[in-house]
């Protein structure tokens, strides 16, 4: 089987003297037939006015209708999307200047004045592959670039071209879970056990493995009772020393984030680092900041009040404005006039990451994302519902026809388009068309909008969270991450919307598709209190509205009726319940009972831990939340959650967990372990010397009614906190993925 | 507020603000014209990928013009820019007479595109320091400027690196544009 190509298509455009921009080369085979509108992308305009500029642009999204007239999606009939890392360069030649040829006196011959009147060589070179971490590409390309400046010849191509399809890639296969929770964390002890099998599926590492399994056998065994999970960490670090040295993809100074490899171009090696925890849909590099940055300052602007677009009435911030924007679909433009086509592109790509909650909430963003486009996509563009596009060309602001929103991405102004498509604003006679007839006391409850109640407090607080974070630097993945939990906040929103005025929904977890989760504090966001939620429903239904009817909603209906058929845990809203136990809602004792035998009983697996875990972000206290039921007044639930606890512990991912716990948590766990563990010892002597005695009386400390269970069986062997990993290394998981009941 | 007040300025010191399109065929001077205009310097320009827009102002009148570049292929994009022009500079290579027949066919094209039938023709007869350059007569001849009958024309020699004849070319523009 060939081996999965990183790159498909090596493509080359040069800006002729007398054509125009061309595409000169296509290698190894034709990409597109419509060369032209390829070539005018490859050489952005003003490139002659500077030397090098990166651009970013996609092939093969164009669903609604063909690239001005292209063939691109029947050219490449599997229609996965393409991202196009491209490179222009303008080399001055000072040895040749335009105006030699006009004094040369050969007004008739043609052929003389097109040799001698290029004063200037622009030329692009461009990557087009399938990953979306397509920046790793830049430095190759910059030295395929130079080469075929000085050759200019195709072979450039094909040297590049099979140079960076023999870089060698196993990353470690990480489930979506497992991505979730290596974006939160900075931590480096994170799914090393993943890279070692995907090292050890390379057949480098068996070397190394054999090695490693020296110390492990040593650190086998149990200092009696005594669990010390400090020390795990230390231990663990110096096999992790042992065992990176040699392995590809693994360094000494191994940073979880990211697998590293090279690519070997021209007798040059170039370390590649492939980003491990990115969101699916996240694409290139980006600066989210800098998106916000721009635009948060800028004055109010004189713009019509759109119901989609103004979800705080005449005061919405200008950076929930392009949300809103990006969410209902509308065609946006980000312009930079005179700027370099890749800051455009930049924004563009960070518009999409801010609309889709980082790339990993909402889907279908790049396929409607232009990061550069320019006068010879127009056509095209206009023939799209939705749309992102940066371009660089002010004339661009004139045409109001083309755009819905545009943002300037110099004066930071957001401008609406007078020739926005007016929609109605939600109201009672428009939820007929549901079928529902129910009087709708969702508007006329609540408080109208213009009392005293400040608007959109939820949106008001976003921004400021993001401002305080940028403020304080707390860098670009954690406003990232900030947008993601807003962008699933709005989908948890929107999906009580629906069940509110729909009586079900198609995009969340509810009563319908999760019966059980009535046991473990029910499902879907959690408001402060029915006014609120009146409230806030209310001023978020327009743009509700809005968003359900573009084509992202659609993919998360979709996306959503998968993920209910497929998921590991099936009978509880994991999302609600870590909201309530991190804002220390005073829930029933009963009912934290419940749910923490619920933790117990249903997440055992493999996948049911790092689904769990992916809730609980290492960066925002990570097991915190739960580690809150060892302090809990009710015996039972601080069992239930030392014996969780100790689940957790004996599960890579969970260990590098329990092992971030505060001090006092730490401490307290540790001595209910141990408590736990003697009292086990006991009851396990206790039923030895009663064997013959049929009717063997329930140990008196047991929790809850064990009517209808039998005793829990404890692990057989002590939990192994020095060395889960080592002595379990061949298949850590096993021994808890056996069903603790029946 | 702000825009009604500067707008009632304008019209006080006579202020006029002017949409300039200047294409012409490649290699005409296109971009050597603008440079000369805003910063009066004769430039070294090399061929122009897309387009260059500079704003000049001369005698009170803002000319904000857009200089697109003149390759075959990228022709046909010259129509996203009719819209909202006043005032077309066709630039001729004046020694170039091989294609100048390749330049009335193209600006006939333009010109009876119906987004710029309101607006001013300037023709620059560039290039007048090269020996053999045709004459503004010649090239209102070759150009067949006098089939248009509607539309103010008119036709003036230039040299884009001297600058002779191109504030002329200005000076006539702002005197006859309409005034909104």
């Amino acid at each position: 089987m060939a081996p999965p190509q990183h790159v498909t298509t090596i493509l080359l455009a040069e800006f002729d003297i007398d054509q125009g921009s061309v595409l000169a080369h296509q290698y190894p085979s034709r990409i597109t037939s419509d060369n032209h509108v390829l070539a005018e992308l490859m050489l952005p305009d003003g490139a002659h006015l500077r030397t090098e500029d990166w651009t970013i642009f996609f092939l093969n999204q164009a669903k609604p209708a063909p690239w001005n007239g292209n063939k691109a999606l029947t050219d490449n009939p599997d229609g996965a999307l393409l991202y196009v890392l491209n490179l222009v360069r303008t080399n001055h030649d000072a040895s040749v200047r335009r105006q030699v040829a006009f004094s040369a006196h050969t007004p008739k011959n043609f052929e003389a004045r097109k040799k001698k009147s290029i004063g200037a060589a622009v030329k692009a070179m461009a990557i087009c592959t399938t990953h979306q971490y397509l920046h790793v590409y830049k430095p190759v390309l910059l030295l395929a670039l130079e080469n075929y400046f000085k050759n200019p010849s195709v072979d450039v191509l094909k040297a590049l071209y099979e140079s960076v399809n023999s870089m060698e890639l196993n990353p470690p296969q990480l489930s979506h879970y497992e991505r979730t929770i290596l974006r939160t964390a900075d931590g480096k002890d994170l799914f090393h056990e993943k890279f070692l099998a995907a090292a050890g599926s390379s057949g480098a590492a068996d070397e190394a493995l054999q090695s490693s399994a020296l110390p492990s056998t040593s650190s086998t065994k149990m200092d009696g009772l005594g669990i010390v999970v400090s020390q795990s960490a230390f231990h663990r670090k110096e096999s992790i020393a042992t065992l990176a040295t040699g392995i590809p993809g693994m360094t000494k100074n191994r940073d979880c984030q990211f697998y590293e490899t090279k690519v070997t171009y021209d007798g040059i090696k170039l370390p590649i680092r492939v980003p491990l925890s990115i969101n699916q849909e996240e694409v290139g590099e980006f600066s989210l900041i800098k998106l916000i940055m721009t635009f948060s300052f800028s004055p109010a602007f004189q713009n019509p009040i759109h119901p989609h677009l103004d979800s705080s009435g005449s005061t919405t911030h200008p950076v929930l404005l392009l949300m809103n924007a990006l969410l209902t679909g509308k065609r946006i433009v980000f312009l930079g006039n005179g700027h370099p086509a890749g800051d455009v592109a930049n924004y563009v790509l960070a518009a999409c990451a801010l609309g889709s909650g980082s790339g990993g909430v909402l889907h279908g963003f790049p396929e409607r994302a232009y990061p550069y486009t320019n006068l010879a996509g127009i056509d095209h563009l206009l023939t799209c519902e939705s749309y992102i596009a940066g371009v660089t060309n002010q004339l661009f602001e004139d045409r109001t026809a083309w755009w819905d929103v545009l943002c300037n991405i110099d004066t930071g102004k957001i401008t609406i388009s007078k020739d926005i498509a007016p929609v109605a604003p939600v109201s009672l006679a428009s939820f007929g068309k549901y079928d529902d007839t129910r009087p709708l006391n969702l508007f006329s409850n609540a408080t109208p909008i213009s009392s005293s109640f400040k608007p959109d407090s939820i949106d008001n607080e976003f921004i400021a969270d993001i401002m305080s974070a940028i403020n304080n630097h707390l860098g670009e993945m954690a406003v990232r991450a900030k947008c993601q939990e807003y962008v699933t906040r709005f989908i948890q929103l929107a999906s009580h919307y629906e069940a509110h005025t729909l009586g079900h929904t198609t995009i969340g977890i509810c009563k319908q598709n999760t019966p059980e989760s009535a046991k473990y504090l029910g499902t879907g966001l959690v408001f402060q209190d029915e006014t609120s939620k009146m409230k806030e429903l209310a001023m978020n239904a327009n743009r509700i509205e809005g968003w359900r009817g573009t084509t992202s909603y659609k993919y998360l209906q979709r996306e959503t009726q998968i993920w209910l058929n497929t998921r590991s845990i099936r009978t509880m809203d994991l999302r609600r319940i870590m909201t309530l136990l991190r804002n220390n809602k005073t829930i029933p004792a009963q009912d934290v009972a419940r749910l923490y035998r619920g933790f117990l009983t249903t997440i055992v697996s493999d996948e049911q831990i790092n689904e769990f875990l992916s809730h609980l972000p290492l960066n925002q206290g990570g097991l915190f939340p739960i580690a809150y039921g060892l302090f809990h007044p009710l015996a039972a639930v601080r069992d239930d959650t030392t014996e969780f606890l100790n689940r957790l512990a004996q599960h890579p991912t969970g260990r590098v967990f329990v092992n971030t716990l505060n001090k006092f948590e730490r401490t307290t766990y540790e001595r209910l372990a141990n408590a736990l563990l003697i009292r086990d010892h006991h009851q396990r002597q206790y039923q030895h010397e009663h064997q013959s005695s049929l009717d063997a009386p329930q140990p008196p400390s047991q929790p809850l009614s064990q009517s209808q269970q039998q005793p829990q069986p404890r692990y057989p062997n002590p939990p192994n906190f020095l060395t889960p990993f080592e002595s379990g290394q061949s298949t850590p998981v096993h021994e808890i993925a056996q069903p603790q009941f029946a | 507020m702000g825009i009604p007040l500067s707008k009632a300025l304008s019209k006080l010191f006579g202020n006029k603000e002017m949409r300039i399109l200047m294409l012409g065929l490649d290699a005409a001077g296109k971009t050597t014209i603008l440079y000369k205009l805003k910063l009066n310097q004769s430039v070294t320009t090399i061929p122009t990928v897309g387009f260059n827009v500079e704003t000049v102002v001369y005698k009170n009148v803002k000319f904000n013009v857009w200089d697109v570049g003149g390759q075959d292929k990228i022709r046909p994009l010259w129509r996203h820019y009719y819209t909202g022009t006043q005032g077309l500079i066709f630039v001729i290579d004046s020694q170039d007479r091989d294609r100048i027949d390749e330049a009335r066919q193209e600006l006939h094209r333009i010109i009876s595109d119906r987004e710029m039938k309101d607006c001013l023709l300037l023709v620059f007869a560039n290039k007048q320091d090269l020996p053999g350059a045709m004459t503004p007569a010649e090239v209102t001849e070759r150009l067949q400027l006098h089939t248009m009958r509607e539309r103010p024309w008119y036709v003036h020699p230039s040299c884009a690196t001297t600058g002779e004849g191109l504030f002329e070319g200005l000076n006539w523009m702002s005197q006859n544009v309409k005034t909104k």
